[in-house]
């Protein structure tokens, strides 16, 4: 059966490929117009998934660079409850082990309090980080962000703190300016320590700002009277996002008394919104295809409306049904398939440019901000989504076809010749 | 004249329409046998049932009852997608209003009667061209139906229609749309290949031009054959 098949279509194909293609130019505003709806709909689709998943990776990484870390270690039991006392153990044969697995790059080992932050104008709810600059900017990125001051300068008996941006203002705070941190001490007791404000950053989430003051890990070691070499978490970088995955996998179980986590599991909606991301725009993109196939499918029964007569004719001759059937669908595929690359052409393209130049949003920056993106959004390049763009279009222009190809089959050859 | 074998076989051929409860006998009982070489007219005026009966003679119709053969077959004994073959084999089809495929040359309108029976490039080729020059259209093949005059398009038809080397051809008043050179042109084409080649034409028309030049004359009136004359 597949040889005579594979025989019928060798021996009619030519033919059959050399009209329908030909037909598709005879009436060429039209078949332009659909072609350029089919272009312009997928370049929409292509560049909104660049934009989308562009604006979702920088998101990302400016989590990752900011305060998540590729990887992270902390005591057995932080993840339920994050107390002062849970210091992680044996941290020198913690540390070695981290730097042996591979995909290491870096880690910056810190100590963490919940506590407030209070000035003479008010009081904010903080996360109170303890840090070595050196070690610390190895992993993240966070003095890159100053705005004002200096990142963590020299001191003598009162510290200079790195704090938000947008918590100074809710502070009335300036560079130079005192306020009160106050937090737990390890014995449960409550310490409050005068600060004064080194240097301000501002990174791309206003909700990170406005909750976040690093301190020098030394001083802060001291006033909680452990050792500087303690602390209530390590956060590594690693070679790549993927490498972190792997890199925590591979300690995982390996460690007594220590929980190892990647990004993706110190904060799986990240992960998720990737996958999320995937899946909404392939819908999205289905959603688009199939509003095209109509623009086809009404194209394509008006060319046959249009030809009712050569059809008759041709079936009159002795074209059989099947080949005029494979005739009408050969024809429609072609409209997508010079539609559909001329899209991902446009869309690649458009791509390149724009992950170049970016795109500044800086008029809905604040609320870019709170969702912790940046203002100027770099779309990303989707070659992964150009194949299941194109079966998509090549699937949905097939099946655009099936109706049209079904009235031409159902046309009598008698009447469609006499007709006008 | 040679004796001619039997090449068409109508034998008490009916079709009715139903328009309400009226009932329309386009063809009435109709018998007759078209042999092999012959030039014949089927004539007469319009809606005696010329056009039905060359459609049922053609397979392109079914009759409601009496049957049609066609070199010894009975068309009603074929299936549908058997007929089309059949037809593709067997007969040859030149309609009023030219039907050639405008966006395929002389040639390849001729030749893809030939690729649909699955002959060779060369083959194609070869009769194609034969078939141009032998309607008078040599260094004509590579225009497009648009590049060619209503008599030259009807003759690239008539170069189509024997493509396929059918049994004999249809033509359905194709001198309807022609002017009286083109119309003289044309006859002369058909009867000559009728002579030489003893290729056997049957026409449907009122037109006199045709009449005068057939070797037969089937007369038809109100679906039923009034008379039949050889010459």
């Amino acid at each position: 059966m597949p040889c005579v098949v594979n025989l019928w279509i060798m021996k009619t194909l030519q033919i059959l490929l050399v009209i329908a293609w030909r037909n598709l130019w005879r009436s060429k505003v039209r078949s332009l117009v659909v072609i350029a709806a089919m272009a312009m709909g997928i370049w929409a689709a292509i560049f909104l998934s660049g934009f989308s998943i562009g604006m979702n990776e920088q998101r990302t990484n400016s989590a990752l660079s900011t305060y998540l870390g590729y990887a992270q270690i902390h005591g057995e039991g932080w993840s339920d409850e994050p107390t002062v006392g849970l210091l992680i153990p044996n941290i020198e044969e913690v540390v070695q082990a981290g730097e042996e697995a591979p995909g290491y790059v870096a880690h910056s080992a810190r100590l963490v309090q919940m506590g407030s932050a209070n000035s003479s104008r008010g009081s904010v709810g903080v996360r109170i980080q303890g840090i070595d600059p050196a070690e610390d900017t190895l992993v993240y990125d966070i003095h890159t962000r100053l705005v004002e001051g200096e990142y963590l300068p020299e001191f003598r008996r009162v510290p200079k703190v790195f704090v938000g941006e947008a918590m100074a203002e809710e502070l009335h705070l300036e560079v130079g300016s005192s306020f009160t941190l106050r937090y737990q001490s390890v014995d449960g007791g409550f310490m409050e320590d005068r600060c004064k404000v080194g240097g301000t950053f501002r990174t791309v989430s206003s909700a990170f700002d406005k909750m976040n003051v690093f301190i020098p890990k030394e001083y802060l070691a001291d006033k909680m009277g452990i050792s500087t070499s303690e602390a209530h978490e390590i956060v590594y970088r690693t070679t790549s996002k993927e490498a972190a995955v792997t890199w925590a996998e591979g300690l995982n179980g390996r460690l007594e008394g220590v929980e190892v986590e990647s990004w993706k599991e110190v904060s799986p909606e990240l992960g998720y919104a990737d996958d999320m991301m995937a899946t909404s725009l392939y819908i999205f993109v289905g959603i688009i295809v199939f509003a095209i196939t109509f623009g086809i499918l009404n194209t394509m029964l008006m060319a046959i409306l249009e030809r009712k007569r050569e059809l008759g004719m041709l079936m009159a001759v002795g074209m059989n049904k099947s080949r005029t059937f494979f005739m009408v669908v050969l024809e429609t595929i072609f409209l997508g398939c010079v539609g559909a690359p001329l899209g991902i052409a446009i869309g690649h393209i458009t791509l390149l440019v724009s992950s170049k130049s970016g795109f500044d949003l800086s008029a809905v920056g604040e609320g870019l901000n709170a969702y912790g993106m940046d203002a100027v959004v770099y779309p990303a390049t989707v070659p992964d989504y150009y194949i299941g763009i194109s079966v998509m279009v090549v699937s949905m222009t097939l099946l655009a076809s099936l109706y049209p190809a079904y009235k031409a089959l159902k046309l009598n050859p008698v009447e469609a010749i006499r007709s006008a | 004249m040679t004796t001619k074998s039997n090449l068409v076989e109508v034998v008490n051929l009916y079709k009715t329409y139903s328009a309400g409860d009226l009932e329309v006998h386009a063809v009435d009982g109709i018998n007759l046998s078209i042999g092999e070489g012959e030039f014949t007219a089927i004539v007469g005026p319009s809606g005696c049932g010329k056009t039905t009966l060359l459609n049922m003679i053609g397979g392109l119709d079914r009759p409601t009852s009496g049957e049609v053969n066609i070199d010894g077959t009975p068309l009603s004994s074929l299936s549908e997608s058997k007929l089309i073959d059949f037809r593709l084999k067997k007969i040859g089809f030149v309609f009023q209003a030219y039907n050639l495929l405008p966006v395929l040359t002389a040639e390849e309108n001729t030749s893809f009667i030939m690729q649909l029976q699955g002959k060779s490039k060369e083959e194609r080729r070869a009769r194609s061209h034969q078939l141009l020059k032998n309607v008078g259209l040599e260094g004509r093949e590579k225009n497009k139906p648009t590049q060619l005059s209503g008599g030259q398009q009807q003759r690239v038809a008539v170069a189509r229609a024997l493509a396929s080397r059918p049994s004999f051809v249809l033509a359905d008043e194709p001198t309807a749309n022609l002017d009286s050179h083109s119309t003289s042109n044309l006859l002369d084409i058909m009867a000559r290949l009728n002579e030489e080649e003893n290729i056997t034409f049957v026409f449907a028309t009122h037109d006199q031009r045709v009449i005068d030049k057939a070797k037969r004359v089937i007369t038809l009136e109100d679906g039923k054959v009034l008379s039949d004359e050889r010459r």
